[in-house]
C-alpha cells in the first residue's frame, strides 16, 4: 500500500528543469532542419547585418517557427491545466468549450472564400474571432449560472456545429486542390510561418495568459468543491468565465496560427500533475513550460522523421496523444470500478 | 453580542419552501446545536448563514453587519463552513488540504508565513490528523476525511464556524474529540453552530439548541429545555427515555 504521496522533485526545481529543456529544444529547433544550420556563424552573420542565406533561414524561417511553437505550446499546456483544474477532471482539454473548433471553422472559411490569400492577417484574425464567438455561443446556450455539465454539453454542441460547418465547406470546396488545402490546414502545422504571424498571435496570447494570472489559488480551493470554495470567498461562476475567456483568447490565437494541434493540452498537465503534488495551481505554470517543450519537440520530430512529405506536427501529437488518452480512460475506469 | 444572527429568513427552491421564517442568533463563546429530522432544512439554513445561498426574505447579520454587504473575501476570513460529506477532487496530501484553509488570508502570490503554519499545525493537532498528514486525501476513510475537512476550516481561524454533521461518520472516541474541538473553539470567545443528529452529544456539549422540523424552528433553549420527551416525540415521532442529571442523554425506545 502506497498512500503516502510525496513529491519526488520540488516545484521550483521542476520549473527550472522544464525551462532548461525549453531553451535547449528552442536552440535545436533553430539548428535542425532540411539544411543544418551552423548556429553561431549564422548568428554572427545576422548581427553583422550580413544578409547571407543562413541568416535569412535563421531569422525568417526557423525563428518564427520556434517562437510560435513555444507560445502556442505554452498556451495549450496552460489552458489544458486551467480547464482540468476548473472542471476537476483530468480528461478535460482546452477544446472542450468550442474555442478551438470555432477558430478552425472561421480560419477554414477564409481559405474557402479565398480571402485568406488577400493578406496574411486575414486567416489568424478570423480564427481568433471564431474562438471568441464559439465561447460567446456557449455562454448564450448555457446561460451564466449553468452547471458544469450543462456547460460541457453546450461545448459539445458548439463543437458539433463547427465540425458540421467544416464538413459543409469541404463538401462545397470547388476543387480537390482546395479540399487538400482545407484539410491540411486543420491538421496543425507550424511550417512556413513568418514573424508577422508570430507578432499577430502574441497580444491575444499574452492577454489570455494575463487573465489566468492569480487563478492558481482559486483552482486549489476548488479541489474541495464549488460550495466549499465559495465559502472560502471564491465566486465559482466568475472563476469559470474567467478561465473560459482566457482559454478562448490564448487557444484561439494558437489555433488561428497553427491549426488544430490536439492532445498537448490534455497530456502535458496530466504528466506533470503527480510531480507537483497534484495541486491545480502548481500544474498551471509547469504545464505552460511542458506544453512549450512538447510542441517544440514534436516540431523538431517532424523534421527529423524521414517521411516524404514531412508529417504535420498536429498529426504527430495526435499519433502520440490518442493512445495516451486511451490509456487515461482505461486507468480512470479501473479507478472508478 | 451576537456574532451571527438571522431574522425571519425564508428560502425556497423550485417552488418548495426549504426554510420558512427562521430567526436565530449565536453569541460569542457559544456552541449552539441545530438538531432535527432529515429534510427539516438544517443544511439549507446553515448554507444560507454561510452566505452560499441567498434567502428570499429576511436578513443575515455577521457581527451586526449585513452578510450580503460583506465582500466574499472578508466573509471567507471571518466565517468557515464545513460541508456534510464534502468532496476532495484531487489526491493532494492531507496537509495541503488543511493548508487551503489559509487561502482567504493570502494574496495570490503570498506564501505561507510562520503564523499561517502555526494555524495549520494547531488544526492538524486538534483534529488528530497528525498520523495521516502525508496521506493522499482521496484514500481516507469517511471519518478521517471529515476530520481533515474540519481541520481545513479551523486552519482559517474564523470567528464563526458552521459545521454540517461533523461527527456523523466518526467513531466514539473521535466523536468526543471533535465535539471537544468545537467546544474549545467556542471557549476561545468564538462562535460555533453545529448540525447534529446525536441528541445526547448535543446535550453534553452545546450551550443552546435549536430544534428544527419541516422548515421551521419549533423549539429553542438550553438542552434540558429543548430535549423533552414531548418535543422529541412530536418532531421525530419516536418515544424516548431521557436519563442523566447534569447533561440529559436520550435513548430511543420505539416508533410511535
Amino acid at each position: 500500500m502506497n498512500n503516502q504521496s510525496r513529491q519526488i522533485i520540488s516545484t521550483p526545481v521542476l520549473s527550472i528543469l522544464l525551462a532548461v529543456i525549453v531553451v535547449l529544444l528552442f536552440i535545436a529547433s533553430l539548428a535542425i532542419g532540411r539544411e543544418p544550420l551552423p548556429l553561431l556563424s549564422s548568428l554572427g552573420n545576422m548581427l553583422q547585418g550580413d544578409g547571407g542565406a543562413n541568416a535569412i533561414i535563421l531569422t525568417q524561417i526557423r525563428l518564427p517557427r520556434a517562437l510560435i511553437a513555444v507560445f502556442a505550446g505554452a498556451s495549450l499546456g496552460l489552458c489544458g491545466a486551467a480547464m482540468q483544474g476548473l472542471l476537476r477532471n483530468p480528461l478535460a482539454s482546452p477544446g472542450l468549450i468550442g474555442s478551438s473548433s470555432g477558430a478552425a471553422l472561421f480560419a477554414v472559411f477564409t481559405l474557402y472564400l479565398g480571402t485568406a490569400y488577400l493578406s496574411p492577417l486575414v486567416l489568424p484574425l478570423a480564427g481568433m474571432t471564431g474562438a471568441l464567438l464559439a465561447t460567446a455561443l456557449v455562454y448564450l446556450l448555457a446561460g451564466r449560472n449553468a452547471s458544469v455539465t450543462t456547460l460541457i454539453l453546450a461545448g459539445v454542441a458548439v463543437n458539433a456545429m463547427a465540425t458540421a460547418g467544416m464538413s459543409l465547406l469541404l463538401n462545397l470546396a470547388p476543387s480537390p486542390y482546395a479540399v487538400r488545402e482545407l484539410v491540411l490546414w486543420t491538421m496543425g502545422d507550424i511550417t512556413d510561418r513568418s514573424m508577422n504571424d508570430f507578432w499577430l498571435m502574441l497580444p491575444t496570447t499574452l492577454l489570455g495568459w494575463a487573465i489566468l494570472v492569480g487563478v492558481g489559488g482559486k483552482l486549489d480551493a476548488l479541489t474541495l468543491g464549488e460550495r466549499t470554495a465559495m465559502s472560502m470567498g471564491i465566486n465559482p461562476i466568475t472563476l469559470r468565465w474567467r478561465v473560459f475567456i482566457a482559454v478562448s483568447f490564448a487557444v484561439g490565437a494558437a489555433v488561428a496560427t497553427t491549426g488544430m494541434i490536439g492532445f498537448v493540452g490534455l497530456v502535458v498537465p496530466h504528466l506533470l500533475r503527480p510531480l507537483v503534488g497534484h495541486e491545480p495551481g502548481k500544474v498551471l505554470f509547469t504545464s505552460a513550460l511542458g506544453g512549450a517543450a512538447l510542441l517544440l519537440a514534436a516540431d523538431v520530430g517532424v523534421r527529423i522523421l524521414p517521411t516524404d512529405p514531412p508529417l504535420k506536427v498536429g498529426v504527430l501529437t495526435a499519433l502520440v496523444g490518442a493512445p495516451f488518452f486511451l490509456y487515461l480512460i482505461i486507468r480512470s475506469r479501473r479507478h472508478y470500478l | 453580542m451576537n456574532e451571527l444572527s438571522c431574522t425571519s429568513v425564508s428560502v425556497s427552491r423550485a417552488g418548495k419552501k426549504l426554510v420558512d421564517n427562521v430567526s436565530l442568533h449565536i453569541g460569542k463563546g457559544e456552541l449552539v446545536g441545530l438538531i432535527g429530522p432529515n429534510g427539516a432544512g438544517k443544511s439549507t439554513l446553515l448554507q444560507m448563514l454561510a452566505g452560499l445561498i441567498k434567502c428570499d426574505s429576511g436578513e443575515v447579520y455577521l457581527q451586526q453587519k449585513n452578510l450580503a454587504s460583506l465582500s466574499s473575501r472578508q466573509r471567507g476570513r471571518q466565517l468557515a463552513w464545513v460541508a456534510q460529506n464534502g468532496p476532495v477532487n484531487w489526491p493532494l496530501t492531507v496537509e495541503r488540504i488543511v493548508s487551503l484553509g489559509r487561502r482567504p488570508h493570502l494574496g495570490p502570490w503570498q506564501h505561507l508565513t510562520d503564523d499561517d503554519k502555526q494555524a495549520i499545525e494547531y488544526a492538524i493537532e486538534a483534529t488528530d490528523c497528525h498520523a495521516i498528514r502525508h496521506q493522499d486525501a482521496t484514500t481516507l476513510s469517511g471519518g478521517e476525511r471529515t476530520r481533515m475537512l474540519l481541520a481545513r476550516a479551523l486552519a482559517t481561524q474564523p470567528e464563526i464556524l458552521l459545521a454540517d454533521e461533523p461527527v456523523a461518520a466518526l467513531d466514539l472516541k473521535h466523536q468526543l474529540k471533535t465535539m471537544q474541538v468545537l467546544r474549545d473553539f467556542a471557549n476561545r470567545n468564538l462562535a460555533c453552530l453545529v448540525v447534529l443528529h446525536d441528541l445526547s452529544l448535543a446535550a453534553k456539549f452545546c450551550d443552546r439548541l435549536y430544534l428544527m422540523n419541516a422548515t421551521t424552528i419549533v423549539a429553542e433553549g438550553t438542552p434540558t429545555q429543548v430535549l423533552t420527551a414531548a418535543n422529541i416525540q412530536q418532531v421525530y415521532g419516536v418515544e424516548v427515555y431521557i436519563g442523566g442529571d447534569e447533561h440529559p442523554w436520550i435513548l430511543p425506545v420505539r416508533e410511535c
